[in-house]
């Protein structure tokens, strides 16, 4: 090859480089670009705000002013007992609604999913409570569960039952709470678990009743284990979601009667905008950071080994 | 040519939604809780824009049990409506965080004259010295009757109950006459079944301004505090501790009393006596509007129960504030002034709604009020003859916090004696007086 | 020979006979559990309904009526009215704020989640984990800083504060997005950009009307979330005209002039925009559901 040539092969090959490069920087470009509205919002609304709520937990802020104070929010945190209080509450509430809703919404779920006429019209039934209003439903919940009139004290009665004090007892009021809860959310989960349930080849169960084994052994050899990466999943889900409960407290009981239903995120939301001690409220919302994280943590830790099974 | 577009419309989105429509005319924002005197706080408003044709208002109608909520962030924010009703129990806690609008070098300059008001009323809305805000009306509590229950028992009005910790006086006796079980049994028979109660005579409920403060009071107890702005923690006097008892044996020794319900809903006694469940209510002058649209029963007004000390109301007067980060001082001045003056306040007396803070417009609210409900409407006037006030410290709200909160379950019987629940309460207050914030 | 044959028939016969009977009874069974749980769900609905018709005295009533006896329509308008219930303004607000939502969320969330999934710029992978480490975080954590910033913005008691935080600070969304768009065959893309597709009109033309199942199913997570949402817009809005349905339910509740009647019927107007979106896209809203599930 001529010199000449091989200038031009040369040069041809380094235009296509810098073309190429050029392509690249583009598709850099667009790239940044494309995600920079949202990943705006991302810094401002959710990252930005993570960060600001550590630093603020150790001030005094109250919108205007913020003097660093170090540990005194979660000192007067942990020594005030209404704090105590609060997470118990919504520890209790977890530890209650998340196995009831979960542990009701598969059984359903199963159930659903025998072979029965109108799966659908079932279905539909249960999601209902699930697009409609917490705080509506909480009305409607206010109404059933009044003491003297509400429909399910009426019922009792017609029944020669005495009429429960379901939201002005302090014992009882919490479980009202989480009755309410679970049966707003059932849906969504027995719809999780009916989507795992369809994923479980029928011929197994078909294997399993021609050996002779029972609804139970099924649904506890077969089922469950098949199921567990979804159980999992919706274990997580409903903890999460559990955690943060906040609509009905405040729409039905305000907290009360006494302090027996003032979860974590009601005291945060009082302490934070009744009281306005908003640098103590960040030291609030930062433990419950933590605890998420910690109860994240801890679930996969125990589902550790169940992981997920290989349907030969 | 795409993106451009995209950009536009996103562009657009925002500025549309960033800027609220511009008008010529300046805006003020004016807030209110009851919705009972909407309407003429909206007559008077009218009146005023019609007067200043360069400044437009906006109303704005929180709920009492939200309004302190919103309105503290507000202030705390800047963000608080323009023009808004003050009340005498949170009045201390804003003042002494400088956020009003000090209005005495307004009234000064303007030259207004203070002396159409019930003195008493001027003096309250004062803060060393200087005036907050005009008054604006005043309330009295009194009792809310139902005619028909006390006809079908036979009573006569109450016009002079007496009652005292020990045995109830004719005033217990009155309202056990107005408590009917199933059989139709009043609850001094003694064959009376207090599982089976149909129709209550009282409400008893944990609400110190229409219910138990007034009590308090008439029993000889000092109230809350030892004083308007003091500082000592008074509650465990034992003159309230028998209030707080008869009042919680009216539920749960008599068996008169309904018990309470669940805060997270408003209605609760008042929705009882409207309801036909309970003969009579306490409560103050501001549920007339409300008791004239929803008693569909022949009613009345009569005066409190008298104690050992005597006949005592709770008075309280509102007034209209300004927030001190106003960002249109002279505007809001100018409606907060109308609305607070003689001219509007006769507007609003001629709805009859509530009484006036205007001396002389008392018999211009008496004659809008003839021919209609209550008849006895002069109760709440004479109950002016003696009253007392609304506790007035900047410790209130914490200090409201855990009343609410303990004497809830004192009401719902979680407590055995009202001496518990009192000294429970009274050492949380007495720490809150004490803490600096 | 003959004899066992006959009897294997008859046994494998009673062998079917009782698994058919067990089935019967299992099925019976069935349909009873499943027909009470029903009766749970549907029951307080029809009571409301109920007493959101009657007269007040006729509410306090004991025994009480099911069928109410007097038909008062005007709980319903008292509900609806301005001045009264205002149920009509906060549903127009909410319309309005979800309706933008929507829009800007699909829009926003798809934009960048394709840029995460087949754009190769830069530390991608890092922001993208960032993203999914925030997902965890409870919408409470961050309320008082977010507050804080709407109030510095000026943005209390506007459209704005109750729609731009949820439609450019997105994760979840972002999220489902992505994992959508990587399950499209690369070869299109490859496909598109022989034939000189830009960055954009690909997205715009080519994969973004590819993920159309995604897309309503976000739509519909996207519309049940901001439609019930009630932190943020009650800790960001004051004043009653621009309350939304779930902040100004709860208002409403508390009103002096207000019963039980007449809540209830503020009740069922808030419930029946929503049912009816439901009854009519109900199989986006369930395919949703999973959706969110099997990421």
């Amino acid at each position: 090859m001529s010199r000449a040539v091989r200038k031009t092969m040369g040069n041809q090959v380094r235009l296509m480089a810098v073309a190429k490069q050029t392509q690249r920087w583009k598709e850099y470009l667009s790239g940044y670009l494309f995600i920079t509205p949202n990943f705006i919002g991302f810094l401002v609304f959710l990252l930005g705000p993570i960060i600001a709520v550590i630093y603020f937990s150790f001030t005094n802020y109250n919108l205007s002013t913020a003097q660093w104070i170090g540990p005194e929010n979660y000192l007067s945190m942990f020594r005030n007992t209404g704090y105590w209080n609060s997470l118990v509450k919504t520890l209790i509430f977890v530890g209650v609604n998340v196995p009831l809703q979960s542990g009701v919404a598969l059984l359903v779920a199963v159930a659903v999913n025998q072979k029965i006429r109108y799966p659908g019209i079932f279905r539909t039934i249960f999601v209902i409570p699930w697009v409609c209003l917490p705080v509506s439903i909480g009305m409607t919940f206010s109404w059933l569960m009044q003491t003297d009139f509400g429909m399910i004290n009426q019922l009792l009665r017609s029944l020669h039952l005495p009429g429960v004090p379901w939201l002005t007892s302090p014992k009882l009021a919490l479980y009202s709470l989480i009755l309410v809860n679970a049966w707003e959310y059932l849906g969504f989960h027995i719809v999780i678990y009916l989507a795992g349930l369809q994923s479980v080849p029928t011929y197994l169960y078909e294997a399993a009743m021609i050996d002779g084994a029972t609804s139970r052994v099924r649904f506890l050899r077969i089922t469950l284990p098949l199921l567990m990466p979804v159980i999992f999943f919706d274990i997580i889900m409903n903890t999460i979601g559990t955690f943060q409960i906040f609509d009905i407290v405040f729409v039905m009981t305000q907290g009360g009667p006494g302090a027996a239903t003032s979860v974590y995120n009601f005291e945060l939301y009082k302490q934070a905008f009744t009281f306005f001690r908003m640098g103590y409220a960040c030291s609030m919302a930062v433990i419950l950071l933590l605890i998420i994280i910690g109860v994240i943590l801890l679930q996969f830790w125990f589902f550790r080994k169940r992981g997920s099974y290989e349907v030969g | 040519m795409r993106k451009k577009l995209y950009v536009a419309v996103v562009v657009g989105l925002f500025v549309f939604s960033c800027f609220p429509a511009t008008a010529k005319k300046l805006t003020l924002r004016y807030a209110l809780w009851d919705q009972n005197q909407r309407p003429a706080m909206e007559a008077s408003i009218a009146e005023f824009m019609k007067n200043n044709p360069d400044i437009d208002v906006k109303v704005e109608l929180y709920p009492w049990a939200d309004y302190w909520t919103k309105l503290t962030t507000g202030l705390a924010t800047g963000t608080a409506p323009d023009v808004f009703w003050g009340h005498l129990a949170w009045f201390p806690s804003m003042v002494t965080r400088g956020q009003l609008l000090d209005l005495q070098p307004y009234i000064d300059r303007d030259k207004v004259d203070l002396s159409p008001y019930y003195p008493a009323l001027v003096e309250a809305w004062k803060y060393q010295g200087d005036s907050y805000g005009i008054p604006k009306d005043w309330d009295t509590i009194a009792l809310f009757i139902n005619k028909e229950m006390i006809a079908k028992a036979g009573l006569v009005y109450p016009a002079d109950l007496k009652w005292n910790p020990i045995d109830g006086g004719s005033f217990l006796r009155y309202i056990q006459k107005l408590t009917l079980d199933n059989t139709g049994r009043n609850a001094l028979d003694p064959n009376f079944d207090p599982t089976n109660i149909v129709q209550y005579g009282f409400a008893s409920e944990n609400e110190p301004q229409p219910s138990w403060l007034n009590f308090v009071w008439e029993n000889g107890g000092t109230g809350i505090i030892n004083r308007p702005w003091g500082t000592k923690v008074v509650i465990d006097q034992p003159q309230t501790i028998a209030v707080l008892q008869f009042l919680n044996d009216l539920i749960y020794k008599y068996h008169v009393s309904p018990k309470p319900e669940a805060r997270g809903v408003w209605p609760g006694p008042w929705s009882l006596w409207t309801g036909k469940k309970v003969a009579m209510v306490t409560n103050g002058s501001w549920m007339l509007p409300s008791a004239r649209s929803q008693a569909s029963f022949p009613w009345d007004v009569a005066p409190l129960p008298a104690g050992p000390a005597g006949r005592i109301s709770v008075f309280n007067g509102l007034a209209h504030e300004i927030p001190a980060t106003c960002k249109h001082k002279e505007e809001a001045w100018k409606l907060c002034k109308w609305m607070d003056s003689p001219a509007s306040q006769k507007i609003v007396s001629e709805m009859g709604i509530v009484f006036p803070a205007v001396k002389d417009l008392i018999p211009t609210f008496l004659k809008a009020f003839a021919g209609k409900k209550p008849e006895h409407i002069r109760v709440f006037i004479d109950e002016t003859a003696n009253t007392g006030w609304w506790p007035i410290t900047e410790k209130w709200p914490r200090m409201w916090d855990v009343m609410q909160r303990e004497f809830d379950l004192l009401w719902l019987g979680q407590y055995k004696t009202a001496e518990e629940a009192v000294k429970k309460v009274a050492v949380e207050l007495r720490g809150i007086m004490k803490a600096s914030e | 020979m003959h004899n066992s044959s006959i009897t294997a028939e008859t046994t494998t016969y009673k062998i079917k006979k009782r698994i058919r009977r067990k089935t019967v009874l299992r099925q019976v069974e069935i349909y009873l559990f499943l027909c009470v749980i029903s009766f749970i769900y549907i029951a307080p609905f029809f009571w409301i309904l109920s007493t959101s018709f009657k007269p007040y005295a006729e509410v306090m009533k004991a025994p009480p009526t099911i069928i109410p006896q007097e038909w008062h329509l005007e709980n319903y308008s008292f509900a609806w009215k301005a001045g009264s219930g205002n149920v009509g303004l906060f549903t127009k607000n909410t319309i309005i704020v979800v309706g933008a939502i929507m829009i800007g969320q699909i829009f926003f969330c798809s934009l960048a989640g394709y840029a995460f999934a087949r754009i190769k710029f830069p530390a991608r992978d890092f922001l993208f984990f960032l993203y999914l480490a925030t997902l965890m975080v409870p919408e409470s954590v961050t309320l008082i800083p977010r507050f804080a910033i709407i109030i510095k913005l000026g943005w209390i008691d506007t459209y704005t504060a109750l729609i731009v935080p949820y439609i450019l600070g997105n994760a979840l969304g972002t999220f489902l997005m992505r994992q959508f768009f990587l399950t499209i065959p690369v070869e299109i893309e490859e496909a598109a950009k022989i034939d000189g597709a830009g960055s954009f009109r690909m997205f715009w033309r080519i994969m973004l009307p590819l993920t159309r199942p995604a897309l309503a199913s976000l739509a519909a997570l996207t519309l049940v979330f901001n439609w019930n949402n009630f932190l943020w817009p009650l800790v960001t809005t004051n004043t009653e005209s621009m309350k939304v349905l779930s902040v100004g339910m709860s208002s409403f509740r508390l009103y002096r002039t207000v019963q039980w009647h007449q809540m209830m019927a503020g009740v069922v107007l808030s419930l029946i925009p929503i049912l009816i979106i439901f009854f009519f896209a109900q199989k986006f809203f369930v395919r949703s559901m999973t959706f969110a599930g099997f990421k």
